[in-house]
């Protein structure tokens, strides 16, 4: 059965329709096109699928999509400010928190909604904020040591807005 | 067990009331999954256990997601997520155990997503919210067709009939009420607790009035340390004490082996769990 619904992704107005047992991980990379938000494990083990919606990060592999009507979504296509990395992006770059780069996007998600609750956590906090991802190859070291990082770049007063890519994303309007 | 990674076929229903969805769930009692926040429901509908044709959301129906301050109580909406409560300054103040228990279930994703009413309503002996609220003496009501009735959360899954779902859990205040609560988790910070002990004591300096210990991770029928709550009442809780009802606790424990520990092995962990949790309650600082 398919129902229209409407949301925002990365700042970016959406109405679709979806099949009601989608997925938000399913609508998110096959119907809008974007990718970045990665399907590994697909039962909520993993945190590779973490979004934030409505600031809160939630697994998008176990959120039917329908249920994001009206919902608003941050995915890592809507960190970087066009050519210019988010903060806590730049800091996986120079920690060397990136390997194999699969579950990236899931720790870089979970590290915004943590230090946007949080702007000053204590390493076990990092930890317990990225408790839900898996990372097989970086360890987890260089992960906590560039959110520490970010949390210190992001504590300066950046002049640069918080907004969505100035380039569309993938798949466009529907 | 299989594992399939696209959701199987069913009938997506979200009744944008409270009437709505009782009579919904009253017409197909037997061919709906009531879903809260998803996280096991979604979960298990992948792995293909327990699918049936309709799902039916509660995340349309007003109200239900709201933390209220009544006399004597506080009330939580059945969709009130996990970390919502763990964060509410009401609950942190009046009731710090069940926002203690909040903050240490699961992960960040599954605080956000997930619900009080779902914890409690899935009836898993993983439900980590269920021994807390057993030992908070707290309510539950339910929702059907013929209007609502409130049960205690202990007696939940005996009273809950078909075509009835959890709309709010009723939290009594005490003042003066210790309280402790241990979790014991393979990954502390992301699994399920593997055994955890959750108790309130009242009572006057190290004397215990009266004392609630409710397990986690034990084989239902029953969650209450009754023998161990009975060896405290009354009595001065010197170590020695704590030790002696924490291993009648373990002792009546109804505890089942899975993949990682052996049903023995567990019972060792309820005693360890329970001792400290009392250890916590009589601890300076622990009252409310």
């Amino acid at each position: 059965m398919k129902q229209e619904m409407e949301f925002t992704v990365n700042g970016e107005h959406y109405t679709v329709r979806v099949d009601t047992r989608r997925t938000l991980l399913e609508v998110l990379r096959e119907t809008l096109g974007l990718t970045g938000t990665k399907e590994m494990c697909n039962k909520g083990d993993c945190g590779g699928c973490t979004v934030i919606m409505d600031g809160k990060p939630i697994l998008s592999c176990l959120t039917l999509a329908i249920e994001a009507q009206g919902k608003e979504i941050l995915t890592i296509e809507g960190l970087a400010d066009g050519y210019t990395l988010h903060p806590i992006q730049q800091a996986f770059v120079e920690s060397g928190a990136i390997q194999c780069g699969y579950c990236t996007p899931g720790f870089i998600m979970s590290a915004k909604a943590l230090l946007d609750r949080n702007p000053h956590p204590t390493e076990d906090q990092i930890k317990e904020g990225i408790a839900n991802n898996i990372c097989r190859c970086t360890g987890y070291v260089q992960i906590v040591e560039a959110i520490q990082a970010a949390a210190r770049t992001m504590k300066r007063p950046v002049k640069r807005p918080m907004k969505g890519p100035s380039r569309k994303p993938g798949g466009g309007k529907q | 067990m299989y594992y399939y990674r696209r959701l199987p076929q069913f009938e997506y229903v979200a009744p944008g009331s409270l009437k709505e969805a009782a009579s919904f769930l009253q017409a197909h009692p037997r061919e709906t999954r009531v879903m809260a926040g998803g996280t096991i429901l979604l979960h298990r509908m992948k792995e293909r256990i327990g699918v049936k044709k309709y799902v039916m959301s509660l995340k349309a129906v007003p109200g239900l997601d709201a933390i209220d301050k009544a006399p004597g109580q506080v009330k939580i909406g059945s969709m009130v997520t996990i970390q919502t409560i763990a964060d509410a300054p009401v609950v942190r103040r009046q009731c710090g155990l069940l926002a203690a228990a909040c903050q240490m279930l699961g992960t960040p994703q599954i605080r956000s997503m997930g619900t009080i009413g779902g914890n409690v309503a899935c009836n898993l002996a993983t439900a980590e919210i269920v021994p807390v609220l057993i030992a908070l003496d707290a309510q539950a009501t339910l929702a059907g067709a013929k209007g609502s009735r409130t049960v205690s959360v202990e007696e939940l899954y005996r009273e809950v009939r078909d075509g009835e779902f959890v709309t709010e859990i009723l939290v009594p205040v005490k003042a003066g009420q210790a309280w402790g609560y241990e979790k014991w988790a393979m990954r502390k910070r992301f699994d399920y607790a593997t055994v955890s002990a959750a108790v309130a004591i009242a009572g006057t300096g190290r004397v215990c009035k009266d004392a609630k210990i409710a397990l986690g991770g034990v084989t239902l029928p029953t969650r209450r340390a009754r023998r161990a709550e009975e060896i405290l009442k009354g009595r001065s809780l010197t170590n020695r004490l704590i030790v002696e009802a924490a291993e009648a606790a373990a002792e009546d424990a109804r505890t089942g082996a899975d993949i990682h520990f052996t049903a023995e092995y567990k019972k060792e962990l309820i005693k360890v769990m329970v001792s400290r949790a009392l250890k916590q309650a009589v601890s300076p600082g622990k009252e409310g």
